[in-house]
C-alpha cells in the first residue's frame, strides 16, 4: 500500500520534480501544495502518513505551521519532518525541539538518500 | 583578542587613542626643539606611532569587509541552494525516464556541477557563521588521525602519501574536534592539490612553547608540492581568493580554516619550505594542561 506524503514548499517546481520523482522511484502518492494557508485543510483532509515541509516559506513559515499541525488534534500525530535548504542542523535541531516536528532532511540530497530516510520512518 | 573579534567600536577607539597619541609626541617633539634637545628620537617615536595608525586602519576597513561579506555570503548561499535543488530534482527525473548513453553522461556531468555547487554554498555558509565552539577536551592526534582515515583512500589514488611524526603524548587541547577536523581536511586537501602528480604531506605536532612563554601544540603540515609565491602568500587567507580556480577551487577552504584557528586563539602561518614545498604552521593553546597544573600548585 502507498504511504501518503504531503509535501509543502513554496517553490511550484521543486514541489513537480520531487512529486515525479518520489512516485516513479517509490511506494509513493504525494499531495503537493505552495500555499501555507491550506496545509492545515489539506493534512485534516487527507491524512497524510508524513508530511514534508519546508523552512523559509514567505507566507508562513515552516515552524509555525509545524506548530500549528502539532496543536490540532486532527493533525498532531501526523508525522512531520523539516526538508530544506538551510544548511546549518544545529539551527534546524533547535526549531525541531520547539515545533515538534520529527526529522530534518536536505533539499540537497538525492532522491535516493530522501526516500532511504523516509522508508526508515514509514515503512 | 585578535582583530577579527574586536568590534567596530573598539577597533575605533583603538585608531582614536593612535592619533592622541601621535598629536602628543607632536607637542612632545616641539618642546624638545625649543629646549634644543635632540627632536629625533620624538619624530622617530611618531613616525612609529603613525605607522600603527596606519595598520589599525586597514584592520579596521578589512573587519568591515569581513563583516559585510559574512551577510552577504550567508544570503547568497540560501538563495541558491533552492534553485540547486530544482536543477537536482530534474536531472534525477530525467534520469528515469529512457535515454541515451550520451544523455545519461551529461545528466552525470549536470549532477556533479550541482553538487559542485552545493558544496561552494556550503563552504560559505561555514564561513559566514559565527558558529559557537563546541570544546570538548580531546587529544588532537586522535583527531589527526580520523582524518587521515577520511583521506587516506583518495589520496592513495593520487600517488599522495602521508608521513606522520606526532610527539607522543601530547598534551590534551580544549577544541571544537568537528571544527578541527574541517581545519585538518581542508590542509590536506589544499597540499594534495599543490602535488598534482604525487608526493609526500608530513604531519608533525609537539608540544612547546610559543614567544609569549605560553604552552602551545605547534602543528606543521608540509608537502613536496611547488611551494607559493609570495604574493599568494599574502593573499591566501583572504576569502574567495584561489589560485585553482581551473581545478574547482572556491577560495574558501583556508578562509575558513584561518577563522577556526583564530577562534580557538591560536595562530597560523605559511611558508615556503627551503626544498620546494610549503609548510602551514598552526600553534593551539593548550589551556587544558596548563589550568591542571596551575590547580595543582
Amino acid at each position: 500500500m502507498k504511504k501518503k506524503i504531503l509535501l509543502v514548499d513554496d517553490e511550484k517546481n521543486f514541489c513537480t520534480l520531487l512529486k515525479m520523482n518520489l512516485e516513479k522511484r517509490g511506494p509513493f502518492e504525494v499531495l503537493t501544495t505552495s500555499n501555507p494557508q491550506e496545509v492545515l485543510k489539506l493534512a485534516k483532509a487527507n491524512k497524510p502518513d508524513l508530511i514534508l515541509l519546508d523552512i523559509l516559506m514567505p507566507e508562513m513559515d515552516g515552524m509555525t505551521l509545524a506548530a500549528a499541525l502539532k496543536g490540532d488534534e486532527d493533525t498532531k500525530q501526523i508525522m512531520i519532518a523539516f526538508l530544506t535548504a538551510l544548511v546549518n542542523e544545529e539551527d534546524v535541531r533547535d526549531m525541531k525541539g520547539k515545533t515538534g516536528a520529527n526529522y530534518f532532511f536536505s533539499k540537497l540530497g538525492t532522491t535516493e538518500e530522501l526516500m532511504k530516510a523516509i522508508s526508515g520512518i514509514l515503512l | 583578542m585578535n582583530d577579527m573579534n574586536k568590534t567596530k567600536e573598539e577597533l575605533i577607539s583603538e585608531l582614536e587613542a593612535l592619533r592622541r597619541q601621535i598629536a602628543e609626541l607632536k607637542d612632545a617633539g616641539f618642546e624638545h626643539q625649543q629646549e634644543k634637545v635632540d627632536g629625533r628620537q620624538a619624530f622617530i617615536e611618531i613616525e612609529k606611532r603613525y605607522e600603527q595608525l596606519l595598520s589599525a586602519e586597514a584592520r579596521l576597513i578589512q573587519a568591515e569587509k569581513m563583516a559585510s561579506l559574512g551577510v552577504l555570503s550567508a544570503g547568497v548561499a540560501h538563495e541558491i541552494k533552492n534553485p540547486l535543488a530544482i536543477i537536482l530534482q530534474g536531472i534525477e527525473v530525467l534520469e528515469i525516464s529512457s535515454l541515451t548513453a550520451d544523455a545519461i553522461d551529461v545528466l552525470a556531468m549536470m549532477k556533479d556541477a550541482v553538487f559542485r555547487a552545493s558544496k561552494i554554498t556550503k563552504d560559505m555558509l561555514t564561513f559566514s557563521r559565527e558558529s559557537t565552539l563546541t570544546h570538548e577536551e580531546v587529544d588532537l592526534s586522535g583527531i589527526i588521525d580520523e582524518t587521515f582515515s577520511f583521506v587516506d583512500h583518495i589520496f592513495s589514488l593520487k600517488q599522495i602519501r602521508i608521513a606522520r611524526s606526532l610527539m607522543p603524548d601530547l598534551p590534551k587541547v580544549s577544541v571544537d574536534p568537528n571544527q578541527m577536523k574541517q581545519v585538518f581536511i581542508n590542509l590536506l586537501t589544499n597540499a594534495a592539490e599543490a602535488m598534482p602528480e604525487g608526493g609526500t604531506i608530513t604531519v608533525a605536532a609537539e608540544s612547546t612553547h610559543n614567544i609569549q612563554n605560553r604552552k602551545i601544540i605547534r602543528i606543521l603540515i608540509t608537502d613536496t608540492g611547488h611551494g607559493i609565491s609570495a604574493e599568494d602568500r599574502q593573499r591566501v587567507f583572504d576569502p574567495f581568493y584561489t589560485t585553482r580556480k581551473k581545478s574547482g577551487g572556491t577560495g574558501l577552504g583556508l578562509s575558513v580554516v584561518k577563522g577556526i584557528i583564530e577562534k580557538h586563539e591560536g595562530e597560523i602561518k605559511i611558508e615556503n619550505e627551503a626544498g620546494g614545498g610549503t609548510r602551514v604552521i598552526i600553534e593551539l593553546p593548550c589551556y587544558v594542561r596548563e589550568t591542571k597544573q596551575e590547580a595543582a600548585e
